[in-house]
């Protein structure tokens, strides 16, 4: 891809530096240089690339990383990406066609990747994915349906549990006992639990100083899915996709948060603040409720229970509208997706695959979150308790546990440290959130004229959406506003195209 | 023979001469120039050759010899816009209230600078105006939320212990340019004194006394001494400054955008953002860039025409 | 020094409204700095629960602990000083270099030259190229991917001539009648006449290189080559502070997000060292660096 003549300007280039600019000792010590690993017939050396959570990034000399090369017979070369800049890094990659033997993608709705997939660049796997007894088990088949791209499987997903994540209200379990309040069920209900704790001052200091709710736009979405009793964007009406923004509904929800913002019970500054500003709120103490994960309830407060030890963040377990559907944040069950380009050789797939086998298999699978028997942990009463070794090698926050993710719930309610009581409570929401199947018919779905219009579209809507729940403009213009875009062409396409790709997947499946 | 460029005559076109015995002559003038014309050739030439995606629909794995060619259509695109004139506005009213406001000012911290005796506050304010230029946006965000927001801002707070009604400044379309000129001010004034205070430290003393013992005030002197040692400086930097008149800061401005202000905060610098980056449209984001490059080259190849006419320093 | 012959009353004005002004000004610039600094060394607890911290009840160097706790630290420090000083003297001299000859009139190309740093100045070559030179010169992980491709722009080479210009012909051409080469005028006469716009030009590139981030993001992929920017914000990872949003809040695993007093220490740590340089720079932008040379 590079133009001809770059081979004789990097020469001059290599030359006149070395020469001109003169060649320290330090370009040697500083300058490091890949040793190319030899491909025979020992372990299969494989490329791969993935986020990484973790401060410090563990390499090949890392116990747990020699112990999967071990028991897998492969060589690693992992590349850990920092998540803060993940999102530029990946879609330079892509855009370079520079891909590792394993390329890690966040989201399967990357344009760049569904061109890509589209043109051949990645291995169709759906004939291998049957011969691998761990891929193939039953407890992971929604996650390969789910992934799909034209009914067929190019990618390896992460997996991630459906059900735990997501933003959706946390609420102050303690001050709601303390008012004497039942956890809501319905928006009514919510809006009357935020009132209560403005007015009944349930931190006690005799000031209204109370923060019913730390919110911000962004996390507020749930209450557009809780009016449509949709999840997304879009919602299904006569075997259509038609898009939320423009519902009835969406209308309701922007008045319930208008009528909740004039009664003060979201922060003055709802429209500017970012989420980590949200979360401060609740570390200074003094929040209501906010809306987060299920594991984040506790992560998030753990800096506010060094001051108020019965601080207590619930999740609650879902919301009804008006017709009596229940909403409860669900997603599809990977996060993140692992392809292989088309330059690898047929045998080194297989060889790959079996890697991922091993790993979606229940040994491969505690090795990587947490170690070794006997070295990172040893097991009492059945619950595997880490050993101070487990620290040493960087076990628990990342690394080796973010290239494979536990296939277990924990991933989305459980957290280093939180306390059984926190933990069997998540388990029970957990459990009561599953019983409910919110729709969510346009997931996973892409399309053109989607990616090409859609999110401007969608963000002029979020615009006039903050614009009138914060009084600075009308019920009557966001009224003008949805009629225009009710009768705009290019939202009409979109939907026509998100309606298509809607019927072939279900046909597909 | 070099020749201080700012005097007009200075523009003789020399004589045609034979070509090798003038590169032998200045030979070792090429060798200090090669390092640099390398950087140039390899580093930027060689990158810049792939702006021709901005007419192809282009596709990595097709690569830039594989990629249809499509003409102007994402130009078309990209006038076609409905929120085009918006962006235009947007962009060029920050760009102006930076001119206007922000680039002027370090000129006038300088000259104030320079104007102190006392050579233990000079070198104190000195040091510390600098600093904020070390702060990044996030941060300087951050601080900004933490003095003017609503419901916990330092000034708000202020008005309401004086009884007053809080005021709303971050999400304020009518304050929105004024507050980010302001900010710019305050990150980058005194980083920008360094390169004038440079420019003036090459001054002679003894121009000043020799203006002294004329009778020369000190505005006077400031005028006829301090400033035209500048001269070469803020001229320059005028001109490359009008050639990135469609840039205004990217992260600054997103991150002070809110849904608020967004009627007067988008610019052509978050649209890329969005459309280009996110949405992984290389090809449409590229023919944006474009276009707001030629604009610049216009900009600058006028400016430093009229700058040639005026008998001003010019760039080339 | 200059000698002030007509010490008048409105000298003494101005000279005190000038004064203020300033003072007003650096107090300005210098509250948020201060109020950094302060956090940084505030208890965390404290910071959430109290409303405004000019001066904290408890003093706490957690903060500190953590950040400079990091097994990487020294690592990535030292990687930032060497871009910070290899790469200064790099760019000044290929910067320097070229904004000499494209200043001396007679060169043949010259307007040739300019024009084309001039363009690279306007046309940005977009990230996906750079990156694919990068990698084809063979210098991904290498700390020279974070100092060779930004060793200079057209921006400080046409100001850098600016200042070259500004030097009066009579001094080379003396120097040139004594039977010095080119490379010997710019070594005796130029480099020494426009001291102060090298220390200048020394300090934006420096403090350039010490704030090395995206590069690094780009072209390095071993932690332990990591700049310090990367690794700081690696430690403060916030993907919410740049759109994110909705999604990325439930998928940030078990992290918790830094905490303000944190992200504080962090700014105290990256800016502090570079910082420093300047009040040791300061004494070359003082006047009369010129004088001298012209006397003798």
């Amino acid at each position: 891809m590079s133009p001809s003549g770059t081979k004789v300007q990097k020469k001059m280039l290599l030359k006149s530096m070395l020469v001109a600019l003169g060649a320290s000792v330090l370009l040697t010590a500083c300058g490091g240089s890949k040793g190319a690993s030899k491909e025979g017939d020992g372990p299969t050396p494989i490329q791969m690339q993935t986020l990484n959570y973790a401060t410090e990034f563990i390499d090949n000399t890392n116990p747990i990383w020699k112990e999967f090369e071990k028991r897998t017979s492969t060589k690693l070369d992992i590349t850990w990406l920092s998540p803060s800049t993940s999102e530029e890094k990946i879609n330079v990659m892509l855009a370079s066609g520079d891909l590792p033997e394993v390329t890690f993608v966040e989201s399967l709705i990357n344009p760049q990747l569904q061109k890509m997939i589209k043109q051949g660049v990645f291995w169709d796997l759906t004939p291998y994915i049957k011969d691998y007894p761990n891929l193939s088990a039953s407890n992971l088949a929604e996650m390969w349906t789910a992934s799909k791209v034209d009914g067929k499987n190019y990618v390896i997903p992460r997996y991630y549990p459906s059900y735990g994540g997501g933003a959706f209200p946390i609420l102050r379990k303690d001050w709601m006992d303390k008012l004497g309040l039942q956890t809501p069920t319905n928006m009514d209900q919510l809006f009357e639990v935020l009132k209560a704790f403005k007015e009944k001052d349930p931190n006690g200091n005799g000031q209204a100083d109370e923060v019913p709710y730390a919110a911000n736009p962004d996390t507020m979405g749930f209450v557009y899915g809780v009016f449509n009793g949709t999840q997304g964007q879009w919602k299904l009406k006569d075997d259509k996709l038609v898009p939320v923004i423009t519902e009835d509904a969406s209308r309701d929800a922007v008045l319930w948060l208008k009528k909740t913002f004039d009664a003060g019970l979201f922060p003055k500054d709802f429209a500017i603040m970012k989420y980590s500003q949200t979360v401060d709120l609740i570390r200074g103490g003094n929040a209501g409720g906010t809306s987060q994960s299920m594991n984040h309830a506790w992560v998030t407060g753990s800096k506010i229970r060094e001051v108020v030890p019965t601080a207590d963040y619930m999740p609650i377990t879902y919301l009804e509208n008006a017709g009596g559907e229940k909403y409860t944040p669900s997603g599809t069950p990977y996060y993140g997706v692992y392809l292989i380009p088309k330059k690898v050789p047929e045998a080194k797939v297989k060889k790959i695959l079996g890697f991922f086998d091993y790993a979606y298999g229940k040994e491969g699978n505690e090795l990587a979150t947490y170690g070794i028997e006997g070295v990172h942990y040893t097991v009492q009463n059945g619950r595997k308790i880490p050993t101070p070794q487990s620290e040493k090698d960087h076990l628990g926050d990342g690394n080796m546990n973010n290239l494979i993710h536990l296939i277990s719930d924990d991933m989305s309610i459980g957290a280093v440290g939180m306390p059984d009581d926190v933990y069997n409570r998540n388990v029970e929401i957990v459990n009561e959130r599953k019983k409910i199947k919110t729709p969510n018919p346009g997931s996973e779905l892409y399309s053109e004229a989607y990616n090409k219009y859609y999110p401007e579209i969608s963000k002029k809507v979020s615009d006039m959406r903050t614009k009138v729940i914060i009084g600075k403009d009308t019920i009557e213009n966001y009224d003008k506003f949805i009629e225009q875009l009710r009768n705009d062409p290019t939202l009409k396409q979109v939907a026509d195209e998100m309606t298509e790709a809607y019927h072939k997947k279900m046909s597909s499946q | 023979m070099r020749k201080r460029s700012s005097k007009p005559e200075a523009k003789l076109r020399e004589p045609k001469r034979p070509l090798w015995p003038d590169l032998k002559r200045d030979r070792y003038l090429y060798v200090l120039a090669l390092p640099g014309i390398l950087f140039f050739v390899i580093f930027k030439y060689i990158p810049i050759t792939n702006l021709v995606i901005g007419f192809q629909d282009y596709s990595p794995y097709l690569g830039i010899a594989g990629s249809p060619w499509v003409g102007f259509e994402h130009f078309t695109r990209f006038f076609s816009n409905p929120d085009f004139w918006m962006l235009l506005r947007n962009t060029l009213g920050i760009s102006l209230m930076n001119l206007v406001f922000f680039f002027p000012a370090p000129i006038i911290l300088a000259l104030m600078l320079n104007e102190v005796r006392h050579q233990l506050m000079k070198r104190t304010v000195q040091s510390l105006i600098y600093i904020p230029h070390f702060l990044s946006w996030v941060l300087i965000y951050g601080l900004t939320y933490l003095m003017f927001s609503q419901s916990e801002g330092l000034f708000n707070k202020l008005l309401t212990a004086l009884d007053k009604d809080t005021v709303d400044i971050l999400s304020n379309p009518k304050l929105f340019w004024g507050m980010l000129t302001a900010q710019s001010i305050w990150k980058e004034v005194g980083w920008g004194t360094i390169i004038f205070l440079a420019a003036i430290a090459g001054v002679d003393p003894q121009q000043y006394e020799a203006a002294v013992i004329d009778g020369a005030g000190r505005f006077r002197r400031m005028w006829h001494i301090t400033l035209p040692a500048m001269r070469n400086v803020i001229m320059i930097l005028l001109i490359l400054r009008l050639g990135t008149i469609m840039d205004t800061g990217f992260e600054q401005v997103y991150l002070m955008m809110n849904a608020a202000v967004t009627e007067v905060a988008e610019v052509f610098d978050t649209y890329v953002y969005r459309v280009g980056i996110r949405q992984g449209e290389f090809s449409y984001s590229t023919a944006i860039g474009l276009f707001k490059s030629i604009v610049g080259v216009i900009l600058v190849v006028g400016a430093n025409r009229a700058a040639k006419r005026f008998g001003q320093e010019s760039l080339y | 020094m200059i000698m002030e012959v007509n010490s008048s009353w409105k000298d003494r004005l101005f000279a005190c409204a000038n004064g203020g002004l300033l003072i007003l000004f650096s107090l300005a610039m210098v509250f948020p700095i201060y109020y950094t600094i302060v956090l940084s060394f505030t208890d965390s607890t404290e910071y959430y629960t109290r409303d405004l911290i000019l001066w904290p009840h408890q003093w706490s160097l957690d903060a500190y602990k953590y950040l400079l706790g990091n097994g990487l630290f020294v690592n990535s420090l030292m990687v930032s000083v060497f871009l910070a000083t290899v790469g200064t003297a790099l760019s000044l001299l290929v910067t320097g270099g070229l904004a000499y000859a494209i200043s001396c009139r007679r060169l043949r190309f010259r307007k040739t030259m300019m024009f084309m740093i001039l363009l690279t100045f306007l046309f940005t070559p977009g990230l996906v190229p750079v990156y694919l030179i990068v990698r084809n010169l063979g210098l991904i992980d290498s700390v020279w991917s974070l100092i060779l491709p930004s060793l200079t722009s057209g921006w400080y080479v046409l100001l850098m001539k600016g200042f070259f210009d500004g030097i009066p012909d009579s001094l080379d051409e003396a120097a040139r009648i004594d039977g010095c080469t080119e490379i010997s005028v710019f070594w005796r006469i130029i480099i020494p006449l426009s001291l102060p716009a090298i220390v200048a030009f020394g300090l934006f590139f420096a403090v350039g290189y010490w704030n090395t981030y995206f590069n690094g993001i780009m072209f390095i992929n071993q932690q332990s080559k990591w700049p310090l920017q990367v690794l700081l914000q690696n430690m403060l990872v916030d993907p919410t502070t740049m759109g994110g949003g909705e999604q990325n809040v439930s998928l940030q695993m078990n992290r918790q997000l830094p905490t303000e007093t944190l992200k504080m220490a962090a700014v105290v740590i990256a800016t502090i060292p570079i910082m420093l340089v300047y009040p040791f720079l300061q004494k070359h932008f003082a006047t009369g660096a010129m004088v001298g040379s012209v006397k003798e």
